[in-house]
């Protein structure tokens, strides 16, 4: 009975015991991949979707008694809410149809960065607009009648401390004479390190920006080392790490965060730093080639000059050659 | 005990490790229509399309493969797709049966987000037409050396999966043969999307003379080229980045984006040496002194 049992176990224990082992591994690799809460829904399609009340006649079942009136009727206006206008506290009276779908086009982007930010829209690649968002990090930016199809949107935040976001960017369809929401975007923090090179067994400060009381994940790389932060009111979070858990060498930490109300943000910049030792030249950090303080066209096109070749500037993993892992770099940090 | 069993049990749950691990960072490319029948003549799109998985990539550099003597790409349509910055520009051998480009999307492409209505997927848009008349299954398929790059700074490798299309040619004629290509440029009336001219100068870049980055996007059909005007000269078809030939600009430079149905945008690049304003300036200064010398001349006049 016991070597019967004693078999079972082992059946079930190896399994479970390399599962063990190797997750760690797993979940480093899955640092690498990122869920977002981002979410597209369209005013206007006739059905409701995503956070919309109402839209065109689909009214969701709701009624004006439904709302806690005493009658009328309910209908949905433009930007799919409830229109109460025909919602009465006394007797029902008859009222128009519900309003008539938009004619316009429109594309609403919705979410959290960071208190006061500066936020940046590119779209396509492109700077299209710069608005703030408000003491509590919420933004809102609302675009007209934009040309139907589909289109590469980017959002760059730059924090109250000066700091710059990583480009968060996301695709989406835009369709003619509907609104098209884009809500639930939560800014992916902003991070600094106090010092690109520390000595094993120093604290290296790391610190940035996110929603206020947003759950910070910061990732250390390479390993399997993450560690886990609060953003407070201001939206400032830090973190002080202990490099005697590390080895000589190269390391890259990086952050991404959970909101209060649960919303995901994707990954921030990514940081390099040295324990016990100096991190290689950057002469060109962040592919900035021509030094303006922009990643654009213009930097693109001297990658395009230097195709093939070599240039210490250019090229940025410093792998002899200017090629299709510096443009990917290019990418990563574009600004428009 | 046996050893062997738990040996197997063992082997077994690491490569269940391993493989699922391996399937957690991967994107796939592939075609739409996946199998499809034509007949000898028609003109069909097929969409390259990219799925990302949980990954953010950033980078593709595509390569297909197809039958020269059954397919002939006729165009590539870049109408509606993810790639907003062209690394290189959809090239196709028709005699080699080969198709390449590669792109890039700043900021990355996580995947398509819930409620998006539609394909936002989209990589490009082969259009091919059958010119053999044999009946038969052919293959379009993605070459081995074809990547995607994820978005995480340092251009690492996404592992990669592609999945080709198998046509069937089917004997005979169609009496009412598909041109799906002819369809979309029909229908596009609209310009490619206002743009900018960047003009900039490096001493490391193009010896050290002005050039201009110019970039844009047509929803539709896709921007098929670009073309240049410098001052009075004649337009002529360039890419991005060009070195302009009037270095002292002192000329408006206009460049012309046209799709693939010939609509056109056209933007311009006013230099604050501009001839023409100067020209201008010199003419009203003329006036000007003219009716100063004119106004006291008859004050003197008794």
């Amino acid at each position: 009975m016991v070597r019967l049992f004693e078999k079972r176990f082992m059946f079930l224990a190896i399994p479970i015991f390399f599962g063990l082992v190797f997750f760690p591994f797993i979940a480093y690799g899955q640092t690498a991949t990122t869920s977002l809460s981002v979410t597209v829904s369209v005013c206007g399609n006739g059905f409701i979707d995503g956070a919309e009340d109402c839209d065109g006649s689909d009214l969701g079942g709701q009624t004006c008694v439904g709302l806690g009136y005493d009658g009328g009727t309910l209908s949905c206006k433009a930007d799919c809410t409830f229109d109460l206008s025909g919602c009465s506290e006394e007797a029902p009276f008859p009222t128009g149809l519900s309003s008539p779908p938009s004619e316009k086009t429109y594309v609403i982007l919705e979410g959290i960065a960071y208190p006061e930010a500066s936020i940046d829209l590119l779209i396509d690649g492109e700077l299209f607009d710069t608005t703030k968002a408000d003491s509590e990090g919420y933004f809102n930016i609302k675009l007209v009648d934009l040309t139907p199809g589909l289109y590469n949107f980017g959002l760059q935040a730059e924090d109250n401390k000066g700091r710059k976001s990583i480009t968060f960017s996301f695709s989406s369809t835009v369709s003619r004479g509907v609104t098209t929401n884009i809500r639930d975007i939560l800014m992916p923090p902003t991070i600094e390190l106090e010092k690109t090179s520390v000595e094993k067994g120093d604290f290296l400060n790391i610190s940035g920006q996110s929603a206020p009381g947003s759950e910070i994940s910061i990732f250390f790389e390479p390993g399997v080392i993450f560690k886990k932060s609060i953003s407070d009111q201001n939206g400032d979070w830090s973190y002080s790490f202990n490099t005697g858990l590390l080895e000589r060498g190269l390391y890259s930490v990086k952050a991404k965060s959970v909101s209060s109300k649960g919303l995901k943000s994707s990954f921030s910049k990514i940081l390099d730093f040295g324990v016990s030792m100096g991190l290689k030249g950057e002469l060109c950090f962040g592919a900035d080639f021509n030094k303006d303080g922009k990643v654009d066209l213009v930097d693109f096109s001297i990658l395009l000059y230097w195709w093939n070749r070599y240039d210490l500037c250019v090229d940025q993993n410093q792998d002899g050659i200017v090629n299709l892992e510096d443009f990917s770099i290019l990418m990563y940090y574009w600004t428009g | 005990m046996n050893y062997k069993k738990y040996l197997s049990i063992t082997a077994f749950s690491l490569f269940l490790i391993i493989f699922s691990s391996g399937f957690c960072q991967a994107s796939s490319v592939y075609l739409d229509p996946e199998k499809e029948e034509y007949y000898k003549g028609e003109v069909f799109i097929v969409e390259i399309l990219v799925d990302t998985e949980t990954e953010c990539i950033n980078t593709v550099d595509i390569g297909l493969s197809f039958d020269p003597s059954v397919l002939k790409v006729e165009d590539f349509s870049k109408g509606e797709s993810l790639l907003s910055v062209w690394l290189k520009e959809p090239e196709f051998f028709n005699e080699e049966g080969r198709l390449l480009f590669s792109g890039g999307i700043p900021g990355g492409y996580c995947g398509r987000l819930p409620g998006d209505p539609g394909k936002s997927n989209i990589l490009g848009k082969v259009i091919f037409s059958v010119k053999s008349h044999i009946p038969g299954e052919t293959q379009v398929v993605f070459s081995n050396d074809s990547r995607v790059l994820l978005n995480d700074g340092k251009g690492s490798d996404s592992k990669l999966h592609t999945i080709g299309s198998t046509f069937t040619v089917l004997s005979g004629r169609s009496n009412n043969p598909r041109h799906e290509w002819q369809n979309k440029i029909e229908e596009d009336k609209t310009s490619p999307e206002p743009f900018e001219i960047k003009i900039s100068r490096e001493e490391s870049v193009f010896d050290g003379k002005y050039f201009i980055s110019f970039s844009t996007i047509d929803k539709q059909t896709g921007v098929d080229h670009y073309e240049i005007k410098e001052g009075g000269e004649c337009w002529k078809v360039v890419s991005s980045p060009y070195i302009l030939e009037n270095q002292k600009l002192d000329k408006i430079i206009k460049v012309k984006a046209v799709d693939k149905a010939s609509n056109e945008r056209i933007v311009e690049f006013v230099p604050d040496n501009n001839s023409i304003l100067n020209y201008l300036f010199l003419i009203f200064s003329v006036l000007i002194i003219i009716i100063t010398v004119q106004f006291f001349y008859r004050k003197r006049k008794p």
